[in-house]
């Protein structure tokens, strides 16, 4: 599907509002009965258009269904330009008096109304993300305000955010870039300056002098190229951006040019006064569109014309309008031919909109007219929902409910393998120290048994000597021998332990490591219990060789 | 030919044994199956190699419905074997590989397959011998569903619905003992309208043939069971599950047919509020899903009203079980006047719509059913109040979050009354003075659910109605920050989870408009809380560090502050464990959103608060990590944090405001180092996220503002002179014109007449703003932007000699020179113009002098905490 952009023409004088096709130039529809004033259009949301009627206290709503009026809403004054948040939540309203309108659109409900300016209000829009209202007027100052604080009904006086008041004539046109609130805002005045303004430093960065009184001006929305429409009916453009300094001149090549309309070549002679004053009049509205590669231009005498950008040739003309253009507005096709005038349910389906209050009431505070989508929430049940009347968990969810725990399992498996890795092998640590207590245990024991042999043979009368020395001798044996049991037994943990090591590289599975460790473990210790009943009978038989043997051996013996 | 035969052979069997891999433990019989299969692939495939793709699969696929009915339909029928959960779920997965099932009963050839298969299906679930086969005749019923074209359904609508009302009818009479099989019949119920619905006819066959009442009526059976429950004792009482699936039905009944369900609406809100108001928390979920749904049953005229309607009557229970849970309490009066009753819409309102009556009596309906009886005791009350509170803050919830037909008016006002009403008794109020028969333990845990779901509340309307909320902030915010700035007394820690979270909420949704009441006094509750918990032995162990190396290191120098601020952050009473990280984890978070959202817009001095915290706090954490003191149990241990505290730096980055130094150098140095340096992946990805945007702020694919000089400028305007001077001798028919050197000259002697008389306006409102500002004339623009100090710093150090800036005097004077333009030859000019450069750059040089002053300024305390 082909997405097709459409432009919305407003002029002063003729009597409709005509959307064109931008890309083949074919007439899309008219909405009858309206002609605007100069910013007068503004899109509410993504359904609805409000026009500002020029030269009356009256201000159309439209919807894109219907070609007609919704609404044809009276005001308290001559209407003037318009805007509304991107939501289409609030409409905002400026007039000849300098004073603003706010409105609620679901509602109607007129919020509040104050005097925003010492003239005539030319321009009025919010920033890209609806934080602030800009409004420009004939006093040359640009206001900015709190949405915040229009809205607050405890703040009976308004107060400015900032002021701007460089400018030293009438403001004509105001585009607010992208960047909500640390956006730029480039606005463009009689005073011939297009001046450039940081919301969040609150000043101008930069000012522009043009050689004509200024009367709109768009930016691309990376915002690189400039566009200024004069009231010598030259379009300027500026490049902001310099992409690089060593190619200056190919740079200043394209840095300066302007679109000129289709003069003819008589006329060139007295090119400049003539050529405001003549056949082409001066630009009133300009807009891009979306990939900034088409300028759409409207002049004072009712001409809209479409340039290439890059190339600054006029692709298309379009000279059906009476009277000035004074708004053009870019957007995605909103019209569904097969829809259009038919009167359905369609008009409750829509986002909820009331004709607008002439003056204030308190009807905004009690309700708010919604109309509501699904959000995501935690609702367990309608989970269940979901997952029951879906292929893929209805049959036997308890086995999927199984499967995804067994992966979840294997999982934190995969993730904790290190960790369980480690905790092993504290374990195993642990198991070691514990036999080494045990072996330290058997130790002590074999020497009380020894004692107890040597006092047993004390008490039989033998000699004190022959018994020490049979003492010193059983004792070094036993050393000897718990020596190499030691070695021996530090030789199989350091054996086991490699083991671990490898078979925890292999990640092999862990819990039967374990299980098989302490078996292996517990061999030992049997191995080693038997031992230990053997060696008090040592000293016995010692004691008998002893008796039998003579008693020189024995230290031969203690010696070896 | 024959390679590419054998090897997509091989693929086809090894495709085989993955199938056969799949199911676990697999029964002889699937085996037996799968055997079958494979060697009829394997068959095909040798012998019609050309056609593989095709004509295999589909004989393949008959091949398996002709087994599965022969081997198990059959034979289950005749008992020769037992189906258990494993062969059904294989089988199932064998119908839909491939799009098995599908592809056979949907092609007209297999006619007779399909009615064998659908027969034997209706036999088995008519079997009363054995339940097992029911049931698996009911799920390949509802397999069969899924997969039904329009034929399909057209020729078998009716047989199936007789089929599962008699099921249905069969396993209600059984009771508890046929629940699972209750449930089958259920969901295949639910899928055959959902189907039905699809092609108006089926969907007219349903709706008009008396079968979505009968369909009702079984789904609407285990809760007339339970009334019945007391009287029959032969009747046993449905188990939950048995409600929780008849609530899905007509949950999904209403999905499919809406406005057609409307003659039983009546019906279904005596059971939705029922179950509301019920103890199981399962079923009241459920029961807030159905009542949600059931404005969609009114159709398109009147959802609205009774939408209305039906949040009336929520709000006012709600209204009342507050009443009754804070009688007692002295309370704002605007709140306890308006009435407890809940009203019919006015008759304007009702008046224009058709069936005016039926529709009244609708909603006199609805507004009848009744709440339950009050309970005695304070201990009942309690329990039943909180609950069915909670319960209808959920529905309401619901509600607000299920799509409406029509646009409808949500009483906004009340809502937001009632929730401050519940929000302004906090604890404090209650443990000074106990006001009724609650005992302080009840008061404390009524308080504590009725704040929690408040918040809950809070956050969906803020998720809801987004920018409409902008109205209420002032009073929200207030009442959202109380308990942050008295937040001993909310030692709950799910109560302030959920306060932070709908904070949060709040911050999305109303975007940069809460920077003035809300953010600002936010900032420094937030500061507070996001301090780490370092615990005090180790805190000990530091300083002693610390005092050995005293001196040595500035960087103990430099985390000094930040440390003094986390011991200010240990509370010896309280209980550190996880949870207390959570805490600071969902403070970062709403302080990341709020720099996100209106980071720009809090202030220098604030600004600056956050951004000397949040640098320290990463350094710290950095330092910490270096010499591997990472502790235990501190909260730098936990990822989530360490990751939120790089990802609010990088808001700060990625936000400058003027006159504050930047964070930037800070956080690009700071967040390669955590990218190489820091253990866990999560953090890791954060930095390298924060990397790779500051560096795309270092270096820009669109730079700053920038100004040509003036030199090139005129040369380009000499070249576009004489290209039009050729295009003019060449052809005049070009549609883009430039002027020619004489109007040029006309031109230019007119815009300085215009200069001369403007320049006296421009000049006096140049002097009274900002020296720095500059004024350019015709298309040149500023190269001094001041964008980001960052930037600009790069930029200037990068650039010195290249970039120029311009005066206003030298520009204007200079580009709408006569001599400039009137030259054509370019030698004189060119003179004029080096003179003018030569002016300039001297300008230039003095200006770029203060502006590296400035930055060195900036470039200073980076240097020294480094």
């Amino acid at each position: 599907m082909v997405v097709s952009e459409v432009i919305t023409l407003a002029s002063k004088d003729d009597t409709g509002i005509y959307l064109y096709d931008l890309r083949n130039g074919t007439l899309q529809t008219t909405l009858t009965n309206s002609s605007a004033v100069d910013n007068g259009v503004c899109l509410i949301g993504t359904e609805y258009v409000a026009v500002s009627q020029s030269g009356k206290a009256l201000l159309h709503l439209y919807s894109w269904n219907k070609d007609s009026p919704m609404y044809k809403i009276p005001m308290q004054e001559k209407t003037g330009p318009l805007c509304a948040t991107s939501d289409g939540l609030y409409c905002c309203m400026g007039t000849a008096s300098g004073t603003i309108y706010i409105w609620e659109t679901a509602s109607g409900a007129l919020v509040r109304t104050w005097e925003a300016h010492y003239n005539k209000i030319t321009t009025i829009t919010f920033t890209r993300d609806d934080c602030f209202l800009l409004s420009g007027g004939d006093d040359g100052v640009i206001n900015v305000w709190t949405l915040e604080s229009l809205l607050n009904k405890e703040e009976s006086l308004m107060r400015t955010k900032t002021s701007f008041t460089d400018h030293s004539l009438g403001i004509t046109s105001i585009y607010c870039g992208y960047g909500g609130s640390n956006s730029r805002v480039y606005s463009v005045s009689n005073d011939r300056t297009c001046r450039v303004w940081d919301l969040v430093q609150q000043r101008a960065i930069t000012s522009i002098v043009f050689p004509t009184n200024l009367t709109s001006v768009v930016v691309d929305a990376s915002e690189t190229v400039l566009y200024v429409g004069g009231g010598d009916g030259v379009i300027y453009q500026t490049d902001l951006i310099s992409l690089s300094q060593t190619s200056l001149d190919m740079q200043h090549s394209q840095q300066q040019q302007s679109f000129v309309t289709n003069v003819s070549n008589q006329l060139q002679q007295q090119l400049k006064k003539t050529f405001v004053s003549s056949s082409s009049k001066s630009i009133t509205a300009l807009n891009l569109s979306f990939d900034g590669s088409l300028l759409i231009s409207g002049t004072l005498d009712g001409q809209c014309n479409i340039w290439d950008t890059f190339s600054r040739q006029t692709v298309r003309s379009i000279a059906s309008l009476k009277g000035a253009i004074t708004s053009i507005q870019v957007l995605f096709n909103p019209i569904d031919n097969l829809s259009m005038n038919q009167d359905s349910n369609r008009k409750q389906s829509n986002q909820p909109l009331q004709p607008f209050e002439k003056y204030t009431s308190d009807k905004a505070s009690s309700n708010i007219p919604i109309k509501l989508s699904t959000l995501p929430i935690n609702n367990q049940f309608n989970q269940l929902i979901e997952s029951s009347l879906t292929f893929n968990n209805q049959y036997n969810p308890s086995i999927n409910n199984n499967t995804q725990q067994q992966e979840s399992t294997e999982e934190s498996n995969n993730n904790n393998n290190i960790s369980n890795n480690e905790e092993n092998i504290a374990n195993m640590v642990k198991e070691i120290n514990r036999f080494k207590q045990e072996l330290d245990k058997q130790k002590k024991l074999n020497r009380k048994l020894v004692d107890q042999m040597v006092e047993d043979s004390i008490s039989k009368g033998d000699d004190k000597q022959q018994i020490q020395k049979q003492r010193e001798a059983i004792m070094n044996k036993n050393l000897m021998e718990i020596e190499k049991q030691d070695k021996e037994e530090r030789k199989k943990e350091q054996q086991e332990q490699k083991q671990k090591q490898q078979q925890q590289k292999k990640q092999e599975k862990v819990a039967a490591a374990v299980e098989q460790e302490p078996e292996e473990e517990q061999d030992l210790i049997l191995l080693e219990k038997p031992k230990t009943p053997k060696q008090p009978k040592k000293p016995a038989q010692a004691k008998q060789s002893a008796k039998k043997v003579p008693i020189k051996a024995l230290p031969s013996k203690a010696k070896k | 030919m024959a390679p590419t035969a054998t090897k997509k052979q091989q693929q086809n069997n090894a495709n085989n044994n993955n199938k056969n891999k799949r199911p676990v433990e697999t029964t002889p019989t699937i085996n037996k199956v799968k055997k079958v299969k494979s060697s009829n692939t394997s068959t095909s495939t040798s012998t019609k190699t050309t056609t593989f793709d095709q004509i295999p699969k589909i004989q393949n696929n008959l091949e398996i419905i002709k087994d599965i009915i022969d081997q198990y339909f059959e034979s289950s029928q005749q008992q020769s074997i037992s189906i258990t959960k494993d062969i059904e779920s294989t089988i199932v997965q064998l119908l839909h590989h491939n799009q098995c099932l599908c592809k056979v009963l949907n092609v007209k050839e297999n006619n007779k397959i399909a009615l064998k298969w659908v027969q034997s299906i209706a036999s088995m679930i008519r079997n009363k011998e054995d339940k097992n086969v029911s049931l698996f005749g009911l799920t390949m019923l509802v397999e069969t569903i899924r997969i039904a074209n329009y034929e399909l359904m057209v020729e078998y609508q009716n047989q199936w619905c007789t089929l599962l009302t008699e099921a249905a009818t069969d396993a209600t009479r059984k009771g508890t003992a046929a629940a699972d099989k209750y449930q089958l019949v259920m969901v295949a119920m639910s899928l055959l309208v959902d189907k039905s619905a699809l092609w108006n006819d089926t969907r007219r066959s349903i709706t008009s043939n008396n079968t979505i009442n009968s369909f009702i009526t079984s789904a609407t059976a285990p809760f007339t069971n339970t009334t019945n429950a007391t009287n029959t004792t032969n009747t046993t009482s449905s188990s939950n599950a048995e409600k929780l699936s008849g609530v899905l039905a007509i949950c999904s009944f209403i999905d499919s047919l809406d406005a057609s369900i409307k003659p039983f609406v009546g019906r279904l809100e005596v059971i939705a509020y029922s179950l509301l108001f019920g103890s199981d928390s399962q079923l009241s979920e459920a029961a807030t899903s159905l009542i949600s749904r059931l404005p969609k049953c009114i159709g398109v005229s009147a959802a609205d009203i009774y939408w209305g309607v039906s949040l009336n009557k929520i709000i006012t229970s709600m209204d009342v079980s507050v009443d009754r849970l804070f009688k007692g309490i002295p309370s704002d009066k605007s709140n306890l006047v308006q009435s407890r009753v809940v009203l019919l819409p006015k008759n304007a309102a009702t008046g224009a719509i058709e069936g005016n009556d039926q529709l009244n009596a609708h909603l006199t309906h609805l507004i009848n059913i009744a709440t339950p009886a009050l309970p005695t005791t304070p201990s009942q009350i309690t329990e039943q109040e909180t609950r069915s509170f909670q319960n209808l803050t959920s529905c309401l919830s619901s509600i607000l979050t299920t799509s409406t037909l029509t646009a409808c008016q949500l009483p906004i006002d009340r809502i937001i009354k009632l929730i401050s009403r519940i929000l302004n008794i906090g604890f404090t109020q209650i443990s000074s003075n106990p006001y009724n028969d609650f005992t302080l333990i009840q008061q404390v845990s009524i308080i504590t659910k009725l704040h929690c779901s408040s918040y809950q509340l809070l956050s969906i309307l803020f998720k809801v109605l987004r920018k409409a909320m902008v109205p209420f902030i002032k009073t929200l915010s207030s009442t959202l920050l109380r308990p942050l700035r008295v937040m001993e007394s909310y030692t709950n820690l799910k109560i302030q989870k959920d306060l932070f979270e709908t904070i949060k909420d709040a911050i999305e949704a109303i975007g940069a408009s809460c920077s003035d009441s809300l953010a600002v006094p936010l900032v420094p509750i937030l500061l507070k809380q996001i301090l780490p918990y370092i615990p005090e032995q180790q805190q000990a162990a530091i300083q002693e560090k610390k005092t050995k190396k005293k001196g040595a290191q500035p960087e103990a120098q430099m985390t000094g502050p930040a440390q003094q601020q986390t011991v200010g952050n240990v509370d010896a009473t309280k209980i550190h464990d996880g949870s207390d990280h959570q805490l600071r984890v969902s403070a970062l978070q709403v302080l990341e959103s709020l720099l996100i959202n209106a980071g720009s817009l809090l202030g220098s001095s604030v600004r600056t608060q956050i951004d000397s915290t949040i640098v320290s706090l990463v350094m710290h954490c950095q330092t910490l990590l270096v010499k591997k003191l990472i502790f235990v149990n501190s909260s730098y241990q936990c990822d989530t944090y360490r990751s939120l505290l790089y990802s609010c730096m990088l808001q700060l980055a990625i936000k400058p405001i003027s006159g504050i130094p930047p964070v930037l150098p800070y956080t690009i140095r700071l967040m390669s180092n955590g990218a190489s340096t820091d253990n866990s992946p999560q953090v890791r990805s954060t930095c390298i996220q924060g990397v790779s945007i500051c560096e795309s702020i270092i270096h820009p694919q669109c730079p700053n503002l920038q100004a040509p000089t003036i030199h090139s400028n005129l040369s380009s305007l000499k070249k576009s002179i004489n290209q039009y001077q050729l295009e003019n001798n060449n052809s005049n028919n070009n549609n883009n014109h430039f002027f020619n050197q004489q109007q040029q000259e006309q031109e230019i002697d007119q815009v300085e007449q215009d200069e001369q008389e403007s320049g006296s306006d421009e000049e006096s409102g140049s002097v009274s703003d900002d020296d720095e500002k500059l004024d350019i004339s015709l298309n040149d623009i500023d190269d001094e932007d001041e964008e980001d100090e960052e930037e600009e710093e790069e930029t200037i150090i990068s650039t010195t000699s290249k970039t120029t800036t311009t005066t206003t005097s030298g520009m204007k004077s200079g580009l709408f020179n006569d001599l400039s333009f009137n030259s054509a030859t370019s030698a004189s000019s060119k003179n004029n113009n080096n003179k003018k450069q030569q002016q300039q750059q001297q300008d230039i040089s003095e200006d770029e002098d203060e502006d590296l002053d400035f930055d060195i300024v900036d470039e200073s305390p980076s240097e020294d905490e480094n």
